[in-house]
């Protein structure tokens, strides 16, 4: 299994506490500061992140506002009361996954 | 840093119609963000052309280009206009709105219960129907057009909002039209609670139908508003 595959079912986790630590993003920013954190380990596909905000935007986990950058119309991204509420329940989801696969995989782990 | 010029915008914005994004909100997001990237790269390497560039890009969407991005866009669209209908429909839930629901379920009990409509009446009330229904469809898309040549952007959840009501309504239709050939029961034999059921059926069927083809189309602007900040600021 390719390490995207893993990353790309906790992409939401990823998306909720990235827009919550930094606050309002757009897309293109997302990809970028997810490579510059994980020094260039993880790269989100744009193929797979757009849908993943328009999920959210569409939950009312996220809400967006926009700017006029000369021609251009940039959209950000930031996260609704829903939307921590949800990061929180996913980040907790995943801990327990992290630490059932600890407990199979490391034997100091297991009871 | 090189930036975009507008033509090369105009020409991103050409770019995603070409690769079958034809809605204006989903344009923009893939045109700020293909631009980004373009400019990322001409910090990098200075030297490749805008379309060198803009293809490099593009490749990063996938095999599929866009239309992933599209179908889920549209899915979460979708759900949304769900969400808004269902969000209606509870509205009528709750006081005063449910004393209107709670007079036209009595009434349509009623109807049931002591009326005899004749076969030909209710033919004609069906047909009737129709023509109304598809008179204010034709009425709608006039103004739509008119409205469309005026601004040609397309909006993905305005088709929603003004499409899906007429969809529902024709299905309604197809429905009555089903139960002609099928010819119709003796209600008033029925048990009493089945009449109850089948006019909270109606009137909830009828009452969707409302929410749908007049209540969220009548606030359409309002929900284009809080949908799309940018609907405004083009």
């Amino acid at each position: 299994m390719s390490k995207t595959s893993l990353y790309r079912g906790n992409l939401v986790a990823i998306v909720l506490q990235l827009l919550e630590s930094e606050g309002r993003m757009y897309g293109y920013e997302i990809t970028q500061k997810v490579k510059e954190k994980t020094n260039g380990t993880l790269h989100i596909k744009e193929g797979a992140l757009y849908p993943v905000l328009h999920k959210l935007e569409a939950d009312d986990f996220l809400t967006v506002e926009v700017e006029k950058v000369g021609k251009r119309i940039r959209k950000y991204y930031k996260i609704t009361k829903s939307g921590e509420k949800e990061r929180v329940g996913q980040l907790a989801a995943l801990q327990e996954y992290m630490a059932t696969m600890q407990q199979l995989f490391d034997p100091k782990f297991s009871y | 840093m090189q930036q975009l010029s507008d033509d090369h915008i105009q020409s991103l914005y050409i770019f995603t119609r070409q690769h079958f994004v034809e809605f204006y909100d989903l344009q923009t997001e893939l045109v700020d963000h293909m631009a980004n990237g373009i400019e990322r790269q001409w910090e990098k390497h200075p030297g490749i052309t805008f379309e060198q560039a803009r293809d490099r890009e593009f490749k990063k969407f996938g095999v599929f280009g866009f239309m992933h991005v599209v179908e889920q866009r549209q899915k979460a669209m979708g759900r949304k206009y769900g969400k808004m209908v269902w969000y209606h429909f509870v509205d009528y839930m709750k006081v005063p709105k449910v004393l209107s629901l709670s007079l036209a379920v009595l009434l349509t009990y009623f109807v049931l219960k002591y009326s005899t409509i004749s076969d030909e009446l209710f033919v004609g009330a069906i047909i009737g129907l129709a023509l109304l229904f598809i008179a204010a469809i034709f009425i709608r898309r006039r103004q739509l057009k008119i409205k469309k040549e005026e601004n040609e952007k397309k909006w993905l959840f305005k088709e929603i909002i003004y499409n899906q009501g007429a969809i529902g309504g024709f299905a309604i239709l197809l429905m009555h039209f089903f139960n002609i050939f099928n010819g119709i029961e003796d209600i008033s034999l029925m048990h009493n609670l089945w009449i109850v059921a089948l006019s909270i059926f109606i009137c909830s069927f009828y009452l969707f139908l409302y929410i749908m083809a007049i209540e969220i189309p009548k606030r359409a602007e309002e929900y284009l508003m809080q949908t799309y900040p940018e609907y405004d600021l083009v």
